[in-house]
């Protein structure tokens, strides 16, 4: 008989050749298959947000890191509501403007 | 531990009540127009200073200028109408169309100076020194040059210096 190094069982490996597996796959296989592929992912996203949310915890706990963000984020909410303002004030006088020039100035078009 | 979260809350919301807070204020003090007759000229009463009587006034001749500016409108636009039919009429520029040319140039004429006359009676319902700024102004917006195109090169070129 002649033997092949790399198939030290020729009967069994045409045994397996010749098998054919009748076995259903179960309802939803391939969903399920897709939710745990998903649900290796989540925990990655989770991580994150669970060492943001550590980040937090150990920043907001002096009193003065928290104040200083209210302060911080309060002035940036006051400034650009302040140059927005002037801004739009601004364009509404120019509008404005316009207007009255057109009601005094029957020339101008 | 919820409160970091509450404290991010918290600021965010902050930020935006003072953004919508600060937008309102800057807007009505800088720019928003009063409700009723001030709408249109408040912002003659904050550019020019003006005082409550004085506002008060130049509101009054506003109100007065306008309905016998739209009067004379009509009538230019009535006989441009007329010197448009004549012209379509005659196919050329008969001595009516010439007449015709010459009641609009009128008419226009008049508008002219009474539109200035305005202008001079409301820089005079102003302190001096801002009425005087407010003639400047308006001046320059109703009489600024709008033939630039058909001048001659010379006439629009600054004047060249004199050699002594």
């Amino acid at each position: 008989m002649n033997m092949n190094p790399s198939d030290p069982d020729p009967a069994l490996s045409r045994l397996l050749r010749e098998w054919q597996p009748q076995a259903e796959l179960p309802p939803r296989f391939q969903d399920r298959v897709w939710e745990r592929v998903a649900g290796e992912e989540r925990p990655a996203v989770s991580n994150l947000w669970a060492a943001f949310r550590d980040w937090l915890d150990t920043r907001f706990r002096r009193p003065v890191v928290a104040l200083g963000y209210v302060a911080v984020l309060m002035s940036i909410g006051l400034g650009v509501g302040h140059w927005h303002g002037r801004a739009d004030a601004a364009q509404l006088q120019d509008e404005l403007k316009a207007r009255y020039l057109q009601q005094v100035n029957p020339f101008l078009h | 531990m919820k409160r970091p979260r509450i404290i991010v809350l918290v600021g965010l919301l902050l930020a935006l009540a003072g953004y919508f807070a600060i937008y309102h204020v800057t807007l009505s003090c800088c720019g928003m127009p009063a409700k009723g007759e001030a709408a249109e000229l408040g912002w003659l009463k904050q550019d020019f200073h003006l005082s409550e009587a004085e506002f008060r006034r130049v509101s009054e001749l506003h109100q007065a200028y306008l309905p016998a500016c739209r009067e004379r409108c009509a009538r230019i636009d009535a006989k441009n109408g007329e010197l448009r039919k004549l012209l379509a009429q005659a196919g050329a520029v008969t001595v009516e169309v010439e007449r015709a040319l010459a009641e609009s140039a009128t008419l226009r004429g008049e508008c002219q100076a009474a539109m200035l006359r305005h202008f001079v009676e409301v820089s005079r319902a102003m302190p001096p020194e801002q009425g005087k700024r407010y003639l400047e102004w308006i001046s320059a917006r109703t009489l600024a040059p709008q033939h630039d195109s058909m001048a001659p090169a010379a006439a629009v070129r600054p004047p060249e210096q004199h050699g002594h």
